[in-house]
């Protein structure tokens, strides 16, 4: 397509703008991939030389460096020592000595087994017991559990890179303290650490506890259920009972011959979660906004009524509230005999037994759900805007419509936009709503049984998971990779979204 | 905001101290019993017999105080989340629990059932039924100890609305409730009721399980001319408008009540509630004064009519492996305890659950229970062993014929069924 | 991972600030001495605010000199605010039913089970004395009452502490780190489930422990949750951290003293959904506790009471009340709060 300069775009009138800025979109499509691969590329690059630099940085630090220098690279911290940083030399002698203890008391063995996640089958025995005047009975012994060492393995793996970086930082420190020392400098004392911690390095001592957490709690069970898309790891492999093993891809293999028609399955599924995402995105987040509005403008009497009778709705959990609608729009629901007795209709609407009309359902009630969050969340932002911004607007004639297109939106869409593309993300993972309301049905006749595993016309990608997972025969290697998959295509999905959202780009600009 | 903080922060460390001493007097007492063999265990059964559970245990103490003693956490587990809560924690697993059978292969296939010895097994295979005792068996051997024989389905309904003569037919049933506008509540949304129909026109469908619990080979006629009769029966009641596919007596009280609903022994109690005498307040007697229990009904295809059939099957107790041989021996003393004649009939009086054990199932007061007797004439397709995905095919199914309109539809839906079988065994 | 030692090698554009409310000054002096009067009573103060606005609308149609104008759009405002207040009417009423409904469960007497009609024929306290009586339910209340306060302090320490990292500070790592999290954000949660149980079960924090646990993990991933709180920290000025850096205070004191008191809207809204999060948790709660009711949470607990058929029947009426009693200290909570939240926001829009 061609690009029109600034004058010419001036003279196109608004269908042809937006038409105009559509197609830029999507021309730009192929550039942002191919852009993806460069930066991948470079990063790759980059990785190389970085690593050779390091070496090349070490082997200097080693040859040049004073002999406080050169024991540190065996005992860390000792440089650190001999220049009377008391405080950052105990903490690397102790890392390094807590590192040696773990791994010769533990982390040997684990990455010993790594390799073939257990050899020591469970195993019974028939023993004589007194208490049955010495009848038989069944003795049990366990032998390797290929489940933590598995987890084991990756924690060790873990230890071993951090005690990798905190080497390096050791021989980095070591490096440093040397030139200021050479060209005569002092060196920073344990005392100037702590305060820089609360000042300079602020944002260091602020992230350390919430970056640990997610490293721990978030990042190692990922990759700990990423590693298990190449285990055979199921109920029948539960790595305590029985072991499991390595098997390579053949999961991912598997993943397109599991159960008859999983390709359509997953395409069905995965079309309706996005739809799902987005409709349950773009709906509470408009509808939110415009409640918070409403609340918000003058002459509206009693507003902290208003948000209270919100708010009640997101008191009660909602697996109280939603098992509660749910009953209500059943066959035999108030809702359907209310209406039957007013005359309204019929027969029973089947609300929950038409797919359709269902999947509008859960649209429906996830807006009731969503709405007081948003109304919370914007009401703090919109009365953040300046006022002063609408008293001009208003002077310039502008009407109410106008001033939400011109200073509301934009505001709120700068604040919140990585929040949109999270509350997406999470509306994707959102579980709670359809699982209590349809538990992913009604069950879809045509591509409804995958393996043994139900789906139906509201189910998306992670309630069938969790069947798959918590099923009679949960199946966590197959659960993993199609995991992996939704991942792959949720990312994917969202860096595009990402890339091409104002508000990422431009964080700095609104302040 | 400091203020709101502080307040907030200080709250929390005092409930921190709470909740610690809380926590101590959690601490299992030593109670001074001086027993030889003395073990501290968890005990999972089903909902409404963790008293029961527990006065049994107190007493087996006090018989056996010489030698075993057990301090127990009983805790209550529907039966049909426990077996896999167990499969899906195996580390963490009760010393004993309380299923449905239905799980018992897979429990065996992961080991995690601790089978019982010669003589034990001798002695339950003597006084249980049979068709409990082939409910814990797997392959030839018996892992698990039966505790009851009353999985099943029959009819209630109510007597204001439907005579003992209309609920004989499936047809005439669905007639009152459509000319009432009132309900049949009936579950064909699961594997567990929709194979009723197919086992009255006389299809089947067997499995073959080996020793190690592995499903190996499958005897299954569903997509035939009997299946099809079976299809066409079930389409009359999946499209009629008083279908509803709840299932659950709470129906009789639903906003646009049932006047029939297919359900089990475990239901008696809410259908006696809901179908009684209420005073002014709506307070019910709980007598059951409208309250008709019935065997299934038939259906009829093509003038020929078909007698619906439940599966009758069985709740079972659970021993785990265990390290210490001894522990294991104490483990099934109790665990036949709990499921003996007396228990049985303890647990009967208690919650209604009908006994498996053979003099417990002549007690007169069983014999002459209305619903277990319902279920006696009605449940006689002893249920096999299923893999645990089986289940989702006729469901499925169900699927497919609420929405067929010709029998082609029908025969495909049924074809489809069959061809999904293969891949379950192991 | 994230190498913070040479924080100036990138990044350092120096931060534009584009001032919203450069001609703000003489409207702040006129709302700053009302709010320092009475912050805490907001209706007051929203009047008083309505007031100068009339006020202004008036000066503006001054200049203007249209009088006629002037009365239509009075008129206009007048029906617009009435079709409100409708709405807002009918939208309470769709909201607040269902709560509504679950609290007439609550205090239905004749039956336990489901019931097809709304309003109880007969009322009473009942299910409320059995679920402190036959249940443990105050047990599962106090846990999860305790587990909330926890969440509410810990977890708005680390939103804030990531926000702030992120909004105030252009460090290596951080677009990494910001990437990360998102990412890390799209990996289906409850498959981990397995592996968190595994953890904690070796730190023995199961079973009759696992509120312990539960506390943990919901508290532990909960900096990835730092969006809206670092949007917000965007639209403060960074003009006041210069002015402040000037005067000699260091990131901390900037932090505590000029950021966080402006942000209280955004605090109040991090504490509440803190201290929510455990009440509505079902699915890890129920994976920890290994069925043990000491060990429950109000959600996994009250669950347990309709697990199954013949309980549905005994315990629903109980477990409407359940519900209640859950909704009680939250929305307490807020309306408490509410007061400072609106104080604290309309402050903000003031000070910008």
């Amino acid at each position: 397509m061609t690009y029109l300069d600034s004058l010419a775009y001036l003279k196109l009138n608004k269908w042809q703008k937006f038409v105009y800025k559509l197609q830029c979109f999507f021309c730009a499509i192929p550039g942002w991939f191919l852009n993806l691969f460069k930066k991948i590329g470079r990063f790759f690059k980059n990785l190389g030389i970085k690593i050779k630099d390091n070496f090349v940085d070490i082997w200097y630090t080693f040859v040049n460096g004073s002999w406080s220098t050169k024991v540190s690279f065996l005992v860390m911290g000792f440089g650190n020592l001999y220049h009377k940083q008391w405080l950052r030399g105990i903490i690397f002698l102790l890392l390094e000595g807590v590192f040696i203890f773990y791994m010769i008391f533990a982390g040997a063995y684990w990455l010993s087994m790594f390799g073939s996640l257990g050899k020591v089958q469970t195993w019974t025995e028939m023993v004589p017991s007194d208490l049955l005047d010495g009848e038989l009975v069944e003795e049990i012994h366990y032998g390797d559990n290929s489940f933590k060492i598995l987890l084991y393995g990756i924690l060790t793996i873990f230890f071993i890179i951090a005690f990798i970086y905190t080497w390096r930082l050791n021989v980095k420190q070591c490096k440093i303290c040397d030139s200021i020392t050479r060209a005569g400098k002092k060196i920073k004392s344990s005392g100037d650490d702590l305060k820089s911690m609360l000042d300079n390095d602020f944002h260091k001592t602020l992230l350390a506890l919430p970056v640990a957490g997610i490293t721990m709690f978030t990042v190692l069970p990922i990759i700990f259920m990423i590693l298990v898309a190449f285990t055979n790891y199921d109920r029948g492999h539960d790595g305590l009972m029985k072991l499991f093993g390595w098997v390579g891809g053949q999961n991912f293999q598997s993943v397109l011959t599991f159960g008859s028609g999983m390709q359509v399955a997953f395409g069905e599924i995965l079309a309706w979660t996005l739809i799902w995402a987005f409709f349950a995105t773009f709906s509470c987040y408009f509808l939110g906004m415009f409640v918070a509005i409403m609340i918000n403008k003058k002459g509206i009497k009693i507003k902290k009524f208003w948000r209270t009778i919100l708010v009640l709705t997101i008191a009660i959990p909602q697996f109280i509230s939603l098992l509660y609608i749910s009953n209500m729009f059943a066959d035999n629901g108030i809702v359907n005999a209310t209406l039957m007795k007013w005359g309204w209709i019929q027969s029973p609407i089947k609300f929950w037994g038409n797919g359709t009309l269902a999947k509008i359902m859960v649209l429906v009630i996830n807006i009731w759900v969503g709405i007081p969050y948003l109304m919370l969340i914007t009401t703090g932002i919109l009365m953040n805007i300046p006022a002063d911004l609408y008293e001009s607007a208003r002077i310039d004639g502008a009407n109410a419509f106008q001033q939400f297109a011109k200073i509301t939106l934009p505001y709120m869409l700068f604040v919140t936009g990585p929040y949109l593309l999270t509350s997406f993300v999470s509306n994707i993972n959102n579980f709670n709503v359809i699982y209590l309301l349809t538990q992913g049905g009604p069950t879809n006749p045509v591509w409804g049984n995958v393996g043994g595993y139900v789906a139906g016309d509201t189910t998306i990608l992670i309630t069938w998971l969790f069947g798959i997972t918590t099923g009679n025969d949960a199946n966590y290697k197959m659960a993993s990779v199609i995991g992996i998959l939704i991942f792959v295509v949720v990312s994917v999905l969202s860096l595009v979204v990402f890339s091409i959202m104002p508000a990422t780009k431009r964080e700095d600009d609104f302040s | 905001m400091k203020k709101v903080i502080s307040t907030l922060l200080s709250a929390l460390m005092l409930s921190g101290c709470v909740a610690g001493l809380a926590a101590c007097d959690d601490t299992t007492k030593d109670d001074g019993i001086d027993a030889k063999y003395k073990y501290n265990i968890t005990v999972w059964v089903g909902e409404g017999t963790e008293d029961l559970t527990k006065g049994l245990i107190k007493k087996f103490n006090d018989e056996n105080t010489n030698s075993i003693y057990f301090n127990a956490n009983v805790v209550r587990v529907t039966e049909s989340k426990a077996a896999g809560d167990v499969l899906a924690k195996p580390a963490s697993a009760p010393e004993i629990f309380c299923f449905a059978q239905d799980q018992i292969a897979r429990l065996v296939n992961s080991g995690l059932l601790a089978a019982p010895s010669a003589s034990i097994k001798n002695n339950i295979v003597a006084s249980h039924s049979e068709t409990a005792v082939a409910a814990a068996t797997v392959g030839t051997t018996m892992y698990a100890y039966p505790l009851t024989e009353d999985n099943g389905y029959f009819l209630y309904y109510d007597t204001r609305l439907i005579n003992a003569e209309q609920a004989d037919s499936i047809e005439t049933i669905l007639e009152v409730c459509e000319s009432t506008g009132t309900k049949l509540s009936f579950g064909l949304n699961g594997g567990w009721y929709v194979s009723s129909f197919f086992y009255a026109a006389g299809a089947k469908s067997e499995w073959t399980v080996d020793d190690q619990g592995r499903f190996t080979d499958y005897d299954d006629d569903f997509n035939s001319d009997k299946g099809f009769i079976a299809a066409k029966g079930m389409q009359k009641v999946l499209k009629s408008a008083a279908y509803s596919e709840n299932g659950a007596a709470s129906d009789f009280n639903a906003a646009i009540p049932a006047a029939a609903v297919i359900s089990g022994i475990w239901d008696y109690n809410a259908a006696k509630n809901a179908l009684s005498k209420k005073d002014e307040e709506g307070i019910p007697d709980g007598k059951g004064d409208y309250l008709g229990i019935a065997k299934l009904p038939t259906y009829s295809v093509d003038g020929e009519t078909y007698r619906l059939k439940s599966y009758l099957g069985s709740k079972l107790l659970g021993v785990s492996p265990q390290k210490d041989g001894n522990k294991a021996a104490a483990l099934s003393i109790l665990a036949q305890y709990l499921t003996n004649n007396e228990s049985q009939l303890a647990r009967y009086n208690a919650v209604g659950w009908g006994p498996s054990a053979k003099d417990a199932q002549n007690n007169d007061d069983v014999k002459a229970n209305a619903a277990l007797k319902a279920l006696k004439e009605t449940a006689t397709v002893p249920q096999g062993q299923y893999p645990a995905n089986w289940w989702a095919n006729p469901e499925v199914l169900s699927a497919s014929l609420a929405k067929a309109t010709s029998d082609n539809a029908i025969r495909t839906a049924l074809a489809n069924y069959e061809e999904s079988l293969s891949s379950l065994l192991d | 991972m994230i190498d913070y030692k040479n924080t100036e090698t990138e990044e350092t554009e120096v931060v534009p600030v584009v001032e919203f409310n450069l001609d703000m000054e003489d409207s702040v002096s006129e709302y700053e001495e009302e709010i320092e009067l009475d912050t805490a009573d907001v209706d007051e103060f929203v009047r008083q605010q309505e007031a100068s606005q009339i006020h202004h609308v008036r000066s503006s149609k001054e200049q203007s000199s249209e009088n006629k104008k002037h009365g239509s759009q009075k008129k206009r405002r007048i029906v617009g605010n009435t079709i409100i207040h409708i709405v807002l009417v009918i939208m309470s009423i769709i909201w607040v039913a269902p709560f509504v409904f679950i609290l007439f469960e609550s205090f239905r007497v004749e039956s336990t089970g489901l019931a097809g009609y709304i309003i109880p024929h007969k009322w009473g306290f009942d299910n409320y004395v059995r679920l402190f009586t036959e249940t443990e339910f105050p047990r599962w209340f106090l846990s999860t009452f305790l587990m909330g306060l926890f969440c509410a302090v810990v977890q708005t320490i680390f939103i804030l502490a990531m926000s702030y990292a992120l909004s105030r500070n252009r460090f290596k790592g951080r677009k990494f780190l910001m990437n990360a999290m998102l990412v890390l954000g799209m990996f289906p949660g409850f498959l981990t489930l397995i592996l968190l149980y595994t953890l904690l079960h070796e730190w023995g924090l199961t079973g009759t422990n696992a509120p312990f646990g539960l506390a943990i993990i919901y508290v532990a991933s909960s900096g990835m949750g730092y969006y809206v709180c670092k949007g917000f920290f965007d639209t403060i000025s960074h003009s006041l951290d210069e002015a402040a850096m000037v005067d000699g205070a260091t990131k901390f004191q900037i932090f505590y003293k000029i950021i966080i008191p402006m942000s209280k809207p955004i605090v109040i809204y991090t504490i509440l959904m803190g201290f929510m999060g455990p009440w509505g948790d079902f699915i890890t709660a129920s994976f920890m506790s290994d069925n043990l009711p000491q060990g429950f949470n109000v959600a996994t607990g009250l669950q347990s009471l309709i697990d199954g058929q013949s309980s549905l029947n005994e315990y629903y009426t109980t477990f409407c009340a359940g519900g209640v009693m859950v909704a009680l200290p939250i929305t307490l909570l807020f309306m408490f709060l509410q007061k400072y939240y609106v104080a604290g926001v309309t402050g903000g829009a003031v000070k910008g």
